[in-house]
């Protein structure tokens, strides 16, 4: 046992010590020899006029809404199969209430406008 | 030492160049895609050697003092200088001189590999400073001032604009070119965007009208280039690096032009012409790489054609309203004026 809880440590140090050489390495290749014309991101030889912080519209957004919202339920249906058995109608008056506050995410999305296809 | 037969080897590899086309550049990029020794590459932090075609009136020259300092180190220049061109922009300083471009790609070689054997790299240009100054600017040297509407580090932040989906967002201004894989000789697009999507453009002519130079070529090697262009702009280098050498190889006595229909019908069986049909330009880039195909189909001449005087841009910034950064690219690049002078001329 010990034999292997050793060979256990020694993996985890060397894993450790390439972790911080590769660390080390890439923090120094960054500091060498860049300078800020070289940091300047490449746009063909323009430049950038404004600010890159931009924000833009995440057009996937309202499909990843409708994803979670069915696939949250989707998930919390297999425990609740289990406790249904047991417990009968009250477990069915639970999921009810826990699927109608899923339905508003769903209506939301279907104002967003997630359902029509652009 | 154990690694010499590995350096043999990795000094006998092609030598990545980037090549900036200045004003009169020409058949210029053809003849270095053809050079087995040189690998083309699509940006500057990819290449070793900077070959830069032409001249570079003015913001040209800037634009290409700052493409110079993005290649990394070590790094070599050299220049295909026009006859009569004296004065050398800063980026080409000291670079190595040749007078063709056959001698540029021989000296490209050279200079690659010496670098690989440790000869010494080009300097920066451009000072070691932030193109826009914001180090202990602000009320309490925070570095800027303001935020929505303020210049937080050193450059205006982007303002809001309604955008097509009616909402509100940021719009980023940026000037892209001259030197972008597929952009026109000597053009620069003054771009808003919102995303990736180009909201507003202003295309800027940086020739500074003294004719395009060049010598007198054929219109087939012309639309070749334009070809040659087109395959590096999807990508496709393999197709790019075989127009280049139908472009410079002399044309069959009988006119038969085997290679030329080969080129062509891999360039169809590619896709490309099916792909362009969904950029979002009612599909003209499509119709004019369709048309240039055919007129490659058809005609095999080789007969001389003097360099067109370049039409004034005009409105070319309309065609990529609304399309997104590549696309617009892929249209830009298919509305190249010079070669739409040249097929007018014909």
């Amino acid at each position: 046992m010990a034999v292997y809880e050793s060979f256990a440590a020694a993996v985890v140090v060397l894993a450790a010590v390439v972790t911080l050489v590769g660390i080390a390495h890439w923090g120094l290749a960054q500091g060498a020899g860049s300078t800020w014309p070289q940091r300047a991101p490449y746009l063909g030889g323009g430049t950038q006029e404004s600010h890159a912080w931009s924000r833009y519209h995440a057009r996937w957004f309202p499909m990843a809404l409708v994803f979670i919202a069915f696939e949250m339920e989707m998930m919390f249906m297999y425990p609740w199969a289990v406790v249904f058995a047991a417990e009968g109608g009250k477990a069915m008056v639970e999921m009810g209430m826990f699927l109608g506050l899923l339905s508003v995410g769903l209506v939301y999305a279907w104002r967003e406008g997630a359902f029509r296809w652009q | 030492m154990a690694v010499s037969p590995w350096r043999r080897l990795a000094r006998g590899a092609p030598v990545e160049v980037f090549a900036a086309a200045g004003m009169g550049a020409g058949l210029a990029h053809v003849e270095l895609a053809s050079v087995p020794d040189l690998r083309l590459v699509a940006s500057p932090r990819h290449a070793t050697v900077l070959v830069a075609v032409g001249r570079f009136p003015g913001p040209l020259g800037a634009a290409l003092a700052r493409l110079h300092d993005q290649l990394p180190h070590p790094r070599a220049a050299v220049w295909v200088r026009p006859a009569g061109v004296v004065e050398a922009p800063a980026a080409l300083d000291g670079a190595d001189l040749a007078q063709t471009v056959a001698h540029a790609s021989a000296s490209a070689v050279a200079v690659g590999r010496a670098l690989r054997d440790g000869a010494p790299s080009r300097p920066d240009v451009l000072p070691d400073a932030p193109p826009h100054p914001f180090e202990g600017l602000g009320d309490h040297r925070q570095g800027g001032e303001g935020m929505m509407g303020g210049v937080p580090w050193g450059r205006p932040m982007a303002m809001t604009g309604p955008d097509r989906d009616g909402l509100s967002l940021d719009r980023s201004e940026v000037r892209m070119g001259p030197f972008l894989v597929g952009m026109p000789e000597g053009v620069t697009v003054d771009a808003v965007l919102q995303g990736g999507v180009v909201q507003e453009a202003s295309v800027v002519d940086l020739d500074d009208g003294e004719g395009s130079g060049g010598s007198p070529t054929s219109l087939r090697r012309h639309r070749l280039r334009w070809l040659t262009e087109t395959c590096r702009l999807a990508g496709l280098d393999a197709l790019a690096a075989r127009a280049a050498t139908v472009a410079v190889a002399p044309v069959d006595a009988d006119h038969s032009d085997r290679d030329g229909a080969a080129l062509v019908r891999a360039v169809r069986r590619s896709g490309l012409v099916t792909t362009w049909r969904d950029l979002g330009d009612g599909g003209a880039a499509a119709a004019r790489l369709d048309e240039v195909l055919g007129r490659l189909e058809s005609s095999a001449a080789d007969e001389p054609v003097a360099p067109a005087r370049r039409p004034s841009l005009g409105e070319l910034g309309h065609h990529v309203l609304g399309l997104t950064w590549s696309d617009a690219l892929v249209v830009l690049h298919s509305l190249d004026p010079s070669a739409i002078a040249l097929e007018a001329d014909a």
